[in-house]
């Protein structure tokens, strides 16, 4: 069902670097980091989005495959307003019931079959408690009920959610992504994303600004997710179409469109995005685009900015515009970096404005490629995390997702996070929202490193502890 | 219980006292030994949830016959005030009460008198408050990535005002119906603390019905012992709440 792309693209290249820059993952590892970090001396400004690695591909036959049946749970807090069921005695004539009804003055009255149970409308002008508590002292009534709603669970029908995306719900499977690479999934190390969404899905006006390569706004994904076509700071025009993947990966992750039966499900089911082209095709950027790029997000509505990138060295003028976002309202979320460094990239490291996210892969353990910090405020999962991405750059004979690991797919966890948490409680400070995503996470290294530490935080977050009433017992 | 309904549910029952305190010294007095059940649906705010609460109360009083035809009980006691599903979404960390019945003390007042006696039928006016305020209960909050607490208080009163119903033909057993105009209000403090993250949320309270019917028999065992049982229902629009007390009235 997949298999490994072979063939190189325009991103190869970006590619290489990003792996040579992990230790372990490539034996040309020592050359390609001598590179960078000549880079990095001359061109000191320079921001970029390392991605660990990426590439096995969903191929386009799979599409046919998959049939995900969705279960039904009653909730009982509410039932139909005007009906309920009733199941008389066995020994109760038919004549007898009927003139039982008639006396009642039930309405539309109609029989369920083999279980001897009629439903039937409540007579006009009494409510179904009133009604139920007449029928309960009828010796000739067996019981009665009132008709509860049923729904379906908040668990999207998207094709791949159920199969790949164990970073929102993890069931403890297989994640089958090549033939080399399968490996056994820890059920519950995940985000808690299925029950958070019992509580919302996200509100359409927060929006969530995705600084990075742009978006696909094509993709089914992304196509009615996307608030306008952004802007292109690289570029400088109007358009912050994706020539990279990055962008329309990271996007997905965070918002992509969902319950539509098709692709991949998104943190924030109902948010939107606005794309803010900072980073060129190649992966890299500079300090000035992404500087203006913040303020510009926030200038134009963004509740939650993600940042998929950084770059090594602090600057006050980056420092300022983080503050800006913070002190307008808008939560900022920053990939900490793949380098597997004791140094948090920025803005992730502006800790008093940023949220910084390190990766967790399937099994909860802490990704080998996280740069570390005491900045660091929360882990997401970031190994093979399924999401969009732009046709053109797949090939057309697969379909146009891939699956990435790094620190910048973590990231748009924890922006989706802070979006729903947004939609639901629209009142909330930055700093609330920011304390929120620490305090709710799940302290999945306390074996090794109990509390908060310098490689996931607080911990890997969990949604469900944020969204869904915490019970006083 | 904040100062200003403080004040009013001590008014109220001063005021009870002071009307009996008007009229000449009781006739008689029995001591009452209570226990009455209660649900109170009510929405607070602008939600559209309909909470419900559930009081369990204990009570012992006096009750005061006046030679003027007034009758008087004031009955203070406990009470367990069960909020269950109430929740607290504004919070930043939300909070959903699960903790059954809270403890708290539970005052009550009711005055009556007879306006018109038809045959075998006695008409009177009848008046009523009950309120319970709760102990503050603490919490600590677990599973979190910080050390967390919350701690809560609540009170609630109602008032309830209108005609009872009473048959004598039995001798001593009197069956009565009462229908009143009821009105019930209360409020819930909710205060949480997550390290840097300190809030409080206050949930003000409406109840959603404004009509009683009590269905109530008193037995006359003796001159010195006499049994009181009711049961009653509040509609509302989509629902119903109960009423169900057993009273005992012993002159000593």
């Amino acid at each position: 069902m997949f298999r490994e792309k072979t063939t190189s693209t325009s991103f190869f290249g970006i590619l290489l670097l990003a792996f040579s820059l992990m230790p372990g993952l490539s034996d040309g590892k020592a050359a390609d980091r001598r590179l960078k970090t000549s880079q990095l001396q001359q061109k000191k400004n320079e921001v970029s989005t390392r991605t660990v690695r990426q590439k096995p591909l969903v191929r386009r036959q799979s599409r046919k495959m998959i049939k995900i049946q969705m279960p039904a749970r009653i909730q009982t807090s509410a039932y139909a307003p005007d009906r309920i069921m009733v199941k008389f005695k066995p020994e109760v004539t038919i004549q007898s019931r009927e003139n039982m009804i008639a006396a009642y003055q039930m309405r539309d009255v109609q029989e369920i079959p083999r279980i001897n149970v009629f439903r039937m409308k409540v007579p006009e002008g009494m409510s179904v408690e009133e009604t139920l508590a007449l029928l309960q002292f009828n010796p000739d009534v067996d019981y009665a009920r009132p008709v509860y709603k049923t729904r379906i669970f908040d668990i999207p029908n998207d094709s791949f959610f159920m199969l790949y995306q164990y970073n929102l719900y993890n069931r403890g499977i297989v994640l089958d992504i090549t033939p080399e690479i399968q490996p056994q999934t820890t059920a519950g190390a995940d985000i808690k994303a299925t029950p958070a969404w019992d509580v919302t899905t996200g509100n359409p006006e927060v929006v969530i600004a995705v600084l990075d390569t742009g978006a696909d706004m094509t993709h089914l994904e992304l196509q009615n997710k996307v608030v306008s076509s952004g802007r292109d700071f690289v570029n400088d025009d109007s358009d912050a179409t994706d020539d990279s993947f990055h962008g329309t990966h990271v996007a997905g992750v965070a918002a992509a469109e969902t319950d539509n039966a098709e692709g991949i499900a998104g943190v924030a089911w109902n948010c939107k995005i606005l794309p803010v082209k900072v980073i060129d095709q190649e992966g890299t950027g500079y300090y000035d685009d992404m500087i203006e790029g913040i303020i510009w997000a926030v200038d134009n509505g963004a509740k939650v900015l993600n940042l998929s990138l950084g770059g090594d060295v602090a600057d006050p003028a980056l420092e300022a515009a983080c503050k800006y976002a913070y002190d307008n309202g808008a939560v900022m979320v920053a990939a900490a970096g793949n380098d597997a460094l004791n140094a948090v990239a920025y803005p992730a490291a502006y800790d008093d404005y940023v949220l910084a996210v390190a990766a967790t892969d399937w099994n909860d353990e802490v990704a080998s490629f996280n740069n570390y910090g005491p900045e660091i405020d929360v882990a997401a999962p970031g190994m093979w995390i399924l999401s969009a991405a732009p046709q053109w750059y797949v090939g057309e004979e697969y379909l146009p997702y891939l699956f990435v690991s790094g620190t910048s797919t973590a990231c748009p966890h924890v922006a989706g996070f802070a979006a729903l948490l947004f939609s639901f409680k629209s009142w909330l400070t930055p700093d609330q929202v920011m304390n929120i995503i620490r305090y709710t996470a799940d302290d999945v290294n306390s074996s090794s490193y109990a509390g908060k530490d310098d490689y996931i935080g607080y911990g890997r977050i969990n949604m469900e502890r944020g969204l869904v009433p915490y019970k006083l017992k | 219980m904040p100062k200003s309904m403080r004040l009013k549910s001590i008014i109220s029952i001063l005021f009870l006292i002071s009307a009996v305190a008007a009229v000449p010294s009781p006739a008689g007095a029995d001591t009452i030994f209570g226990i009455g059940y209660l649900t109170r649906s009510f929405s607070s705010g602008e939600e559209d949830t309909v909470y419900k609460l559930k009081t369990l109360m204990l009570s012992t009083g006096q009750s005061f016959d006046f030679s003027s035809g007034w009758k008087l009980k004031l009955e203070a006691g406990f009470a367990l005030s069960n909020f269950n599903g109430l929740a607290f979404n504004g919070l930043p960390v939300s909070l959903e009460y699960s903790a059954g019945g809270m403890p708290g003390v539970a005052l009550g007042a009711s005055i009556g008198k007879a306006f018109w006696l038809l045959d075998e039928f006695v008409i009177e006016l009848q008046g009523r408050v009950r309120s319970s305020l709760s102990l503050k209960k603490n919490w600590t909050l677990e599973g979190f990535a910080v050390p967390g607490n919350a701690s809560g208080t609540n009170w609630w009163a109602e008032a309830s005002v209108g005609p009872k119903i009473s048959y004598h033909f039995f001798g001593k057993f009197v069956p009565y119906l009462s229908i009143a105009g009821s009105y019930f209000t209360g409020a819930f403090n909710m205060k949480e603390k997550l390290e840097n993250l300190k809030a409080s949320e206050k949930k003000t309270f409406k109840g959603k019905s404004f009509l009683e019917v009590i269905f109530g028999s008193e037995l006359i065992v003796s001159q010195k012992l006499q049994f009181v049982a009711e049961a009653g229902f509040r509609p509302y629009k989509g629902g119903l709440d109960t009423i169900l007390t057993v009273a005992t009235l012993i002159e000593f």
